[in-house]
């Protein structure tokens, strides 16, 4: 491709380089293609670094993917071993080190059918192994498999995207957070999204619903499952996004709640079911509770589950959600967030949650003295723990409330 | 009569910059640039090579990377780079001295490249690509002022469109 030559893009407009930075431009982008493709060569180590410069600007582009030799040194790179049945490696290799490449050949699309090839075939792989562990009720088996899935992340908000460093996302037992710093504020929430291998798709926030963990010159507000740090009303400047596995799960296995009806009884046949929670911060766990037979009663318009007596103590100062940016840091006191799977008796999910909330006084002066709770509600489904304050924060019991109209429409899918 | 060889002096080219100085080199050394070395041996007893395309600044950062390699070979530097770090990609004397801003760097490469001087051509298009890893989209345009050309509604797809992004 010649310098000067139009590109083979519609309704291209000559570029407007101010005066000022056009010695900067020509510096780089007016040196001799042969010397930029060398360049190149040298950054093909990383898909990332070469999608960059690709989308930099429409020379580099059409260079990059007009460029035989660079889709060639990639393939041979990326997938040695494939390409061992097509050429004889060492004299595509000598070839390369020479600047010579087989022009016959559509190294291009040869090397794209490899990644995606390979791509399906490590999507089916995942698949698989998610379907299975999607019916595993043992603790820790889905935050392993997660960490190897590796989902990436990356935050919209309307011309601003953020792609989120795999060292701000910290895994849990069934749920992960998602940690946001922003360098300018922003008043919405935008939209996050995951890509598994070359899958991607939105994170629903179950709800836009808004309430004040707490108030001062920082404010924190929870929005459905983020959590917002403020620096006034609305300038948010930090967010903590709380993801249940099954909130990322069923988008790549196509599971549906559909649990299995093995019996009819008076209780919906909702027995034998597993309750799995974590109780936990946006950065370490607190505590793990398993309930592995939990029975339905039904109440009203709710089925309930209710467990009593129990014996959790957790040091206050665990109950915080902290956060630090560049320009400050802080934390908000007794909040946490809790990550729970509900399965039926077969393993499979049948309703989940992972949010954060404040403890609040819920009932003054009973037998137990003062009680508080945290209350966590999503898609006609609710669950509370109640706490004591002895001291410490004494977890005393659980109720989880799913609507009978929930009940009725997993039931009916099945 | 014994002859101390060590000090008979060897030859030396002088390289005329294109603002027209002077800068001399040992003909052993000079023959690294497969340019001047063709000037030598196509035009015998030539002792001054016009460079008009190089200034003098560059020239002298050239004779002082053919003085260092005149009896050894220059390190190989893979493709492609495996860190942002230049000692990480070759060795440390090569890294001190492509450690130079960024308009050093392309007047080397495009006198390296001018002089057929094939190493210090790969290290400085090394040195190139370890400025830009890891660099976003927009931190690359802004650092070399390159002006977004793409559409806003292409740009959003750009990424997508390419499966090759993840692998």
């Amino acid at each position: 491709m010649k310098r000067g030559k139009k590109q083979a893009f519609v309704g291209i407009v000559k570029p407007k380089i101010p005066q000022k930075k056009a010695a900067a431009v020509s510096r780089f982008l007016n040196l001799p293609h042969p010397l930029i493709s060398e360049i190149l060569h040298y950054s093909i180590g990383s898909n990332q670094d070469l999608l960059a410069l690709c989308q930099t600007c429409k020379m580099l582009y059409n260079l990059i993917f007009q460029h035989k030799s660079i889709w060639a040194s990639l393939f041979l790179l990326k997938f040695p071993n494939s390409l061992s049945k097509l050429i004889n490696i060492n004299t595509l290799s000598n070839d390369l080190s020479h600047g010579i490449v087989d022009q016959s050949k559509d190294w291009k699309n040869l090397y794209l059918s490899q990644v995606k090839k390979n791509q399906e075939a490590q999507i089916k792989k995942l698949t698989t192994q998610l379907s299975k562990l999607t019916l595993d009720s043992t603790c820790g088996t889905m935050e392993k498999a997660m960490k190897n899935v590796k989902p990436k992340f990356n935050w919209r908000c309307g011309k601003i995207r953020i792609d989120i460093e795999p060292t701000n996302v910290v895994y849990f037992r069934s749920g992960m957070t998602v940690k946001l710093s922003l360098e300018q504020t922003c008043n919405q929430l935008g939209c996050l999204e995951a890509s598994i291998s070359n899958t991607r798709f939105p994170i629903k926030f179950y709800s836009q619903n808004e309430k004040m963990l707490n108030s001062g010159n920082v404010h924190a507000k929870k929005c459905g499952n983020a959590v917002c740090i403020m620096l006034n009303e609305n300038d948010i400047t930090f967010m903590y996004f709380t993801i249940n596995y099954m909130d990322i799960i069923p988008q790549l296995t196509k599971y549906a709640v559909k649990p299995r009806r093995d019996d009819i009884d008076s209780n919906f046949g909702m027995h034998s079911y597993t309750l799995g929670l974590e109780i936990r911060t946006p950065l370490t766990s607190i505590e793990t509770i398993v309930f592995r037979v939990v029975d339905f009663v039904p109440e009203g318009n709710f089925a309930i589950f209710y467990s009593d007596e129990l014996e959790y103590k957790i040091n206050k100062n665990k109950f915080v959600i902290n956060w630090k940016t560049i320009a400050f840091s802080g934390k908000i006191q007794d909040v946490c967030i809790v990550d729970c799977i509900l399965r039926s008796e077969f393993g499979e999910p049948v309703w989940w949650i992972s949010e954060a909330d404040k403890i609040e006084i819920k009932e003054r002066h009973g037998y137990r003295g003062d009680v508080y709770s945290l209350l966590l509600q999503k898609d006609q489904g609710e669950i509370e723990l109640f706490f004591v304050d002895n001291d410490a924060w004494e977890l005393k019991s659980i109720q989880l409330r799913l609507s009978l109209s929930y009940i009725s429409s997993i039931f009916v899918k099945s | 009569m014994f002859y101390n060889f060590n000090k008979i002096e060897e030859v030396k080219i002088r390289l005329r910059s294109a603002e027209g100085h002077i800068c001399e080199v040992e003909e052993s050394a000079a023959l690294m640039s497969s340019f001047i070395r063709s000037m030598i041996e196509g035009f015998n007893e030539v002792t001054e090579v016009s460079l008009p395309n190089i200034n003098s600044v560059v020239i002298e950062k050239v004779i002082e990377y053919m003085r260092h390699y005149k009896d050894k070979d220059p390190p190989i530097i893979k493709k492609p780079i495996i860190s942002s770090k230049m000692e990480e990609n070759t060795s440390a004397w090569d890294a001190g001295f492509i450690d130079a801003d960024w308009n050093m760097v392309v007047d080397l490469m495009t006198a390296a490249d001018y002089l057929m001087m094939i190493p210090l051509r790969d290290l400085c298009c090394a040195k190139m690509a370890c400025k830009f890893k890891g660099r976003s989209i927009d931190e690359l345009r802004a650092e070399y002022h390159i002006e977004n050309e793409f559409p806003s509604e292409m740009e959003e797809n750009l990424e997508f469109q390419h499966p090759w992004r993840l692998e």
